[in-house]
C-alpha cells in the first residue's frame, strides 16, 4: 500500500499562504517601478487614425507612452501553447485597428498608477469608427465587416468570412443511423460567456537583472511558454529572459493567456526601469473569456436506448481575438463525444471572429459548452423513448476496455491519437451517485416550489497525447533530503504538494523531505504548464520517473557501502536494507558518502515525460432542486458528484477541485451572464453587477471519489481539475425539466427567463 | 479633497454652514467610498462625522429614537427593536454581508437614497421621521417625504440627519418583509416590500405596504392597501391585490433585471407573504 500517495498531506505552500508571507507576484516592491496603465477602445471597431501623445508626455512622471506608432509589430498567438502553436498569430503589441470596446489602443508607464492613468486620459485620439459585427452567424456571411484585414496575420482559415477555423470529421454513416433510428431530435442548444474571476487579476512585474537579462515575474499558469512568446514579440533571445511564477490566486485558464508579460517587458527594455503591470477588476473582465457556443445536435435514437447517430455542429465564438479558437472548437467535439458509444457520428464546427471581447482558455476548454448539448440531448431522447435518463446513460457512455473512433479521428487542433479506456469507475459513480441523492424519492411538489432532478455524465482527459511534456529534477542533500525541481506550474491547485508526495513515495521518506520549487525558467527544468489537466499524470509521471532513477542511485551505493549486490536490497523509510542480512544504511549515511567520502558526486537525477494516452477521468453527476413557480428561482437543494480520477494523490486536494468546479458551474448556470449594450461593452464588468456563487450561496454538496487505477498514470492516477465543470448546466436543465417540464437549451437559467417559460409554457430559449 | 473631523454636532452644523463647492458627510463609506473609487463622487469636501454621538437606540415612552450613526448590524440585533419593530431588525439583518452590516450606518443607508435601500421600505410602514439639523435648529420630515428621487433628498447642503424616530409597533402587528436579489448575500435588490397590518376577525385592518426598487424612490403601494381592509381575508382577496400591486409599480429595467420581472415580483412577493400570513402555508 502507500505510504504518502492518497493522504491528506498539508499543503506545501500551505503555511505561508496562510500566514501572509509575500508569496505573490505583487508582493514585492522595486526601486524606480514604472506603473504602466493602458487606455482602451471606446469603440467596438475603428481604425487609429492619429494619436496625439504630447500632452501626456509632458506630465511629470511620464516616462513612456507606447502605442502602435512605436511599439514592435510582430504577429503572434496570446494562446500559451505547445509549439508550433495551433492558435492564429493575429494578435500584435499594439495596433492600428481596434476590434472590440477594451481593446488596447496604448499605454502609459509612468512613476505612480495614478500618474499613469490621468496620463492616459491626456492621450488624444481619432477612430474612423467601422461598422461591427456581434453576432457569430451574421460575421460568416458575405458583407459583413471584415475583423481581421491586416496583411501580416498568420493561420486565419478565411480572414473575408471571420472564419478562424474549421474542422469536420465523420465515423460510420449519418444516414445508415439515422435510418436506424426509431426517434431522431434535432436541437439548438447556446452557452453564454463568462470569466474566471480569479481573485488575483493578471498581474506582472518586470526588471533587468545585474547582468541585464530581462526577468519576468509573472502570474501566469505557463512560464516557458511565456518566455517564447515574449522573445518572439521583443525580438531577443530565449537566453536573455528569465519568467519566474510566485505562488498564484487562482488562473482556471485566463493566466494561460502571454499579453501582458512583454507590454511590460518592452518597457523595462526602453526604460531600463522595473515595470508592473496590474489589471483591475474591469479590465480583468475583458482579459479573456470563456467561448460562446451555439450547437446544432441531431441525434438518432432506438427504443431500446442504442444511439445510432450523432450529428454535432457547433458555431463557436471567439471574440475579437483567435486565442485558442480553434482547439478549443476542436475539444468541443474530441472531449465529448467519445463518452458515447455510436457508431456513426459527424462532427462540424466551426469559430469565427465578432466585435466582442476575446475568449480563451477557461476550465472545461470547450467540453463544457460541448456536454449541456449532449447531456440536455439525452434526456430529451429518454423522455421520448420513455425511458429514464439514468437508465439511458449507464446504456450508452463508454466502458473499461473500449475505444472510441472519434480518439483517433479528432484531437487538438489537429487529427487525435487512438486510445482504449484502461480505467472507468463511470458505472460505480452512477450507482453511488443514485443513491446519495434520494434519486426522484421526494415529493414533487411542495407548495409554490417544484422538486426536480437531473443528472449529468461526463468527461475529460489527462494532457494533450504526444504533445504536453513535464520534466522533473531531483538532487539529495546529505541530510537525506531532497530538491524537488519542477517546471510543473502550481496556480493555487496544490500541484506543488502533489508533485512532493509523488516524489516522496516513490523515493520512501515522508513529503516533508522534499522541498519543492518550481516554474522558474532558469532554475526548473522544462514543462508545457498547467493546462489541459495535465498537471498530476503529465508532470507527476515525469517526477515519478525522475524519482526511481534517483532511488536507484541511492540504492546502488547504499550497495557498496553495505557490500551487497543490488538484487539483494530494498528501499525503506528513508533506509537502504539488506534482505539477506537485515543490515540497512540510512539516506543520510549514503548522501554524505557520496558528497564527502568515496567516490564524490552530487545525487541528481532529471527525467521527461510525455503520454501517447490522455486517459478521461469520469465523473456522474445527480442535482436535486426547487424552482420557485412565484419568482422563478432556481434553489439547488443538493449536489452530488461521483468522480473517478484515477488514484487520488491527495484526495483532500482532489474533493477541493471537484467541489471548486461545481461551484464555479452552478454559478455559471444560473447566475453569471455578460450584458453587452448595442456598442458590444459588457456593462456589468465588476462584482456588484456580475455575480459569481458566494459562500452563502453553496448548497450542500456531496463529493465521493471513487478510485480506479489507471495503469499509465502516476500511482495510477489521472486527471481532476477541469472535468467536473462540465456537469452543472446540463444536470441543472433537466432538473429544472423535471420540475416544471419546460426545457431550457439555453444558459444561465435567470429567474427572468424561467419566469417568462412559465407564463407563456412550453420551451425558452434556443427554438426547437 | 478637504477632509474635516468635527466631534461635535454644533462644530459640524458650522462647517457645514460655511463650506463653499460640494460637501459629502463620511458615515460608514459603504456606499460613499465606492463612488469616489469609481471616480463618479469627486468631492470637494469630506465631512468625516463617525465621531458625533448619534450611535444610539433610545426608547422614550411609546417612541424609539435611532442615532443616524447606528449601524445596521446593530440595529438588527438590538433588542428593543426586535420587540417594537421586528420589520426593520429583520430587514437590517438581510442587508450585504457581516462586513458592510457593521460599517453600513442607517442615516447613510437612508440619505444615500436609493429606491433599492433596505431599511427604507420597514421605515415606511413603521411612519418613521426623519430629524434634521442646521446651524439655526432642527425640522422633521415624514419619511415618504424625504425622497425626492433616486439618490436624491430633500436635505439642505448644510443639514445633517441626526435621527429616526417612530412609534413602537403593537405585539398585534403582522408583517414581512421580503426581498430578491441574484443571490443570497451582496446583491442590491431587485425589488423588495414590507406589510404591516393587523388581522381582526379574517379582516385586515390597518394595512401598510411600501415597495423597494420599483420605482424612483421607495413608494407605499395606498390603492392596494385600501383593498385589502375592503373584504373578507380570503384567497380571492389575495389574487386581486397581487395583480393591483403590480398596477403601482413602475419599475425599470436594468443590467440587475426587467421591468416586466420586477413588476410581476411586487404580486409574487405580496402573495406569498399574505399566504404565508393567512395559514402558514403557501397557496396553490
Amino acid at each position: 500500500m502507500f505510504k504518502e500517495v492518497g493522504r491528506n498531506v498539508p499543503r506545501v505552500d500551505g503555511y505561508a499562504l496562510v500566514r501572509g508571507k509575500p508569496v505573490f507576484t505583487d508582493d514585492i516592491d522595486l526601486k524606480d517601478m514604472l506603473f504602466i496603465k493602458f487606455l482602451r477602445s471606446p469603440h467596438p471597431h475603428a481604425i487609429i487614425k492619429s494619436i496625439d501623445t504630447s500632452q501626456a508626455e509632458k506630465m511629470e512622471g511620464v516616462a513612456l507612452v507606447l502605442s502602435y506608432e512605436n511599439a514592435p509589430r510582430v504577429p503572434h498567438t496570446t494562446a500559451g501553447q505547445g509549439y508550433p502553436e495551433p492558435s492564429p498569430y493575429d494578435t500584435v503589441m499594439f495596433d492600428r485597428k481596434v476590434r472590440f470596446v477594451g481593446d488596447r489602443v496604448a499605454c502609459v508607464a509612468a512613476t505612480s498608477p495614478e500618474v499613469a492613468e490621468e496620463a492616459t486620459k491626456k492621450l488624444s485620439v481619432e477612430y474612423e469608427v467601422l461598422p461591427p459585427v456581434f453576432d457569430p452567424e451574421w460575421a460568416m456571411r458575405d458583407g459583413a465587416p471584415i475583423i481581421h484585414d491586416e496583411k501580416d496575420s498568420q493561420g486565419i482559415l478565411d480572414p473575408q468570412h471571420n472564419l478562424v477555423g474549421e474542422v469536420e470529421v465523420k465515423v460510420g454513416s449519418l444516414e445508415k443511423g439515422f435510418k436506424e433510428a426509431d426517434v431522431i431530435l434535432e436541437r439548438r442548444y447556446e452557452v453564454h460567456y463568462a470569466q474566471h474571476t480569479p481573485i488575483e487579476p493578471h498581474i506582472v512585474i518586470t526588471w533587468l537583472d545585474e547582468n541585464g537579462r530581462l526577468v519576468i515575474r509573472s502570474a501566469t499558469q505557463v512560464p516557458f511558454h511565456t518566455r517564447r512568446i515574449c522573445a518572439n514579440v521583443l525580438g531577443i533571445p530565449i537566453q536573455r529572459i528569465r519568467v519566474v511564477k510566485p505562488r498564484i490566486g487562482g488562473g482556471f485558464g485566463v493566466k494561460q493567456e502571454v499579453y501582458l508579460d512583454y507590454v511590460a517587458g518592452w518597457i523595462t527594455l526602453q526604460t531600463g526601469r522595473p515595470a508592473k503591470i496590474e489589471l483591475t477588476r474591469e479590465e480583468e473582465f475583458i482579459s479573456r473569456t470563456r467561448h460562446p457556443i451555439i450547437t446544432l445536435l441531431k441525434a438518432g435514437a432506438k427504443r431500446d436506448g442504442t444511439l445510432t447517430a450523432l450529428d454535432m455542429r457547433i458555431l463557436s465564438n471567439t471574440g475579437a481575438y483567435g486565442s485558442h479558437a480553434t482547439t478549443v472548437m476542436y475539444n468541443t467535439g474530441s472531449k465529448v463525444l467519445p463518452l458515447y458509444r455510436c457508431p456513426n457520428v459527424r462532427f462540424q464546427g466551426r469559430v469565427v471572429y465578432t466585435n466582442l471581447p476575446v475568449a480563451g482558455a477557461y476550465r472545461g476548454y470547450g467540453a463544457t459548452q460541448g456536454y449541456f448539448a449532449t447531456e440536455s440531448m439525452l434526456d430529451e431522447l429518454a423522455e421520448e423513448i420513455g425511458m429514464d435518463p439514468v437508465e439511458l446513460r449507464k446504456e450508452v457512455h463508454i466502458k473499461e476496455g473500449e475505444t472510441s473512433p472519434i480518439f483517433q479521428a479528432l484531437g487538438e487542433g489537429r487529427e487525435g491519437i487512438s486510445q482504449v479506456i484502461s480505467s472507468c469507475k463511470l458505472p460505480q459513480c452512477i450507482e453511488e451517485g443514485l443513491k446519495l441523492i434520494g434519486w426522484k424519492k421526494k415529493p414533487k411538489e411542495e407548495g409554490r416550489m417544484s422538486r426536480g432532478y437531473g443528472c449529468a455524465i461526463m468527461m475529460q482527459g489527462s494532457g494533450i497525447p504526444a504533445i504536453d511534456m513535464g520534466a522533473a529534477l531531483i538532487k539529495m542533500n546529505e541530510d537525506g533530503s531532497f530538491n524537488l525541481l519542477v517546471g510543473a506550474t502550481d496556480l493555487g491547485t496544490g500541484s506543488d504538494t502533489i508533485l512532493a508526495q509523488i516524489a516522496a513515495e516513490a523515493l520512501k521518506v515522508p513529503t516533508k523531505k522534499i522541498i519543492v520549487y518550481s516554474s522558474d525558467t532558469d532554475l526548473t527544468p522544462f514543462d508545457v504548464g498547467a493546462y489541459a489537466s495535465s498537471t498530476t499524470y503529465i508532470s507527476g509521471g515525469a517526477v515519478l520517473k525522475t524519482a526511481e532513477r534517483v532511488l536507484e542511485e541511492i540504492i546502488r551505493i547504499g550497495g557498496e557501502m553495505l557490500n551487497e549486490a543490488e538484487g539483494e536490497l530494498i528501499a525503506k523509510d528513508a533506509q537502504v536494507i539488506s534482505k539477506r542480512t537485515g543490515r540497512s544504511v540510512t539516506y543520510e549515511e549514503i548522501a554524505k558518502n557520496s558528497l564527502y567520502e568515496r567516490d564524490q558526486h552530487q545525487i541528481i537525477g532529471s527525467m521527461s515525460h510525455i503520454s501517447s494516452q490522455s486517459p478521461p477521468p469520469f465523473a456522474a453527476h445527480f442535482v436535486e432542486l426547487l424552482v420557485d413557480r412565484g419568482t422563478g428561482k432556481v434553489k439547488v437543494e443538493r449536489y452530488v458528484a461521483c468522480v473517478d480520477c484515477g488514484t487520488p494523490i491527495n484526495p483532500k486536494l482532489a474533493e477541493g477541485q471537484v467541489e471548486g468546479s461545481i461551484i464555479n458551474g452552478i454559478s455559471y448556470a444560473l447566475t453569471e451572464q455578460f450584458i453587452f449594450d448595442k456598442n458590444g461593452r459588457m456593462m456589468n464588468a465588476s462584482f456588484q453587477d456580475y455575480k459569481i456563487f458566494s459562500a452563502m450561496d453553496i448548497p450542500e454538496l456531496k463529493v465521493v471519489l471513487i478510485p480506479s487505477h489507471e495503469p499509465s498514470g502516476p500511482f495510477g492516477a489521472k486527471s481532476v481539475g477541469e472535468v467536473n465543470i462540465n456537469g452543472p448546466c446540463p444536470a441543472i436543465a433537466n432538473a429544472i425539466w423535471d420540475a416544471i417540464g419546460i426545457r431550457f437549451r439555453e444558459t444561465p437559467f435567470t429567474p427572468e427567463r424561467i419566469l417568462r417559460a412559465l407564463t407563456l409554457g412550453g420551451s425558452s430559449g434556443a427554438r426547437t | 479633497m478637504k477632509v474635516y473631523s468635527p466631534e461635535t454636532i454644533e462644530e459640524t452644523t458650522k462647517i457645514l454652514g460655511k463650506l463653499k463647492g460640494n460637501v459629502h458627510l463620511l458615515a460608514g463609506g459603504t456606499d460613499l467610498v465606492v463612488k469616489v473609487k469609481e471616480g463618479t463622487v469627486l468631492p470637494e469636501n469630506l465631512i468625516n462625522i463617525r465621531k458625533l454621538p448619534l450611535d444610539y437606540i433610545k426608547e422614550e415612552g411609546n417612541q424609539l429614537r435611532i442615532g443616524a450613526l447606528t449601524s445596521i448590524e446593530t440595529i438588527h440585533r438590538s433588542k428593543p427593536i426586535r420587540t417594537y419593530a421586528p420589520i426593520l431588525s429583520d430587514a437590517a439583518g438581510k442587508m450585504g454581508s457581516p462586513q458592510i452590516r457593521n460599517l453600513a450606518t442607517i442615516g447613510g443607508n437612508i440619505a444615500n437614497a436609493s429606491p433599492a435601500a433596505d431599511t427604507v421600505p420597514p421605515l415606511f410602514v413603521l411612519n418613521a421621521q426623519i430629524v434634521l439639523k442646521d446651524q439655526k435648529g432642527s425640522r422633521v420630515i415624514p419619511i415618504e417625504k424625504f425622497f425626492s428621487g433616486p439618490g436624491e433628498n430633500v436635505m439642505r447642503r448644510d443639514e445633517i440627519l441626526m435621527e429616526i424616530t417612530f412609534r413602537k409597533c403593537a405585539q398585534s402587528d403582522e408583517w414581512f418583509f421580503s426581498k430578491l436579489g441574484q443571490r443570497k448575500a451582496l446583491a442590491i435588490s431587485k425589488v423588495s416590500l414590507a406589510f404591516r397590518g393587523k388581522v381582526n376577525q379574517n379582516r385586515l385592518t390597518d394595512v401598510s405596504i411600501a415597495l423597494g426598487a420599483v420605482a424612483p424612490t421607495v413608494i407605499y403601494a395606498q390603492r392596494t392597501a385600501r383593498f385589502l381592509e375592503s373584504k373578507t381575508f380570503d384567497s380571492a382577496l389575495i389574487d386581486e391585490a397581487s395583480r393591483i400591486i403590480q398596477e403601482e409599480a413602475s419599475p425599470i429595467s436594468d443590467i440587475r433585471s426587467t421591468s416586466e420581472y420586477r413588476r410581476r415580483m411586487v404580486g409574487a412577493l405580496l402573495k406569498q407573504g399574505l399566504w404565508e400570513l393567512k395559514a402558514g402555508v403557501s397557496p396553490d
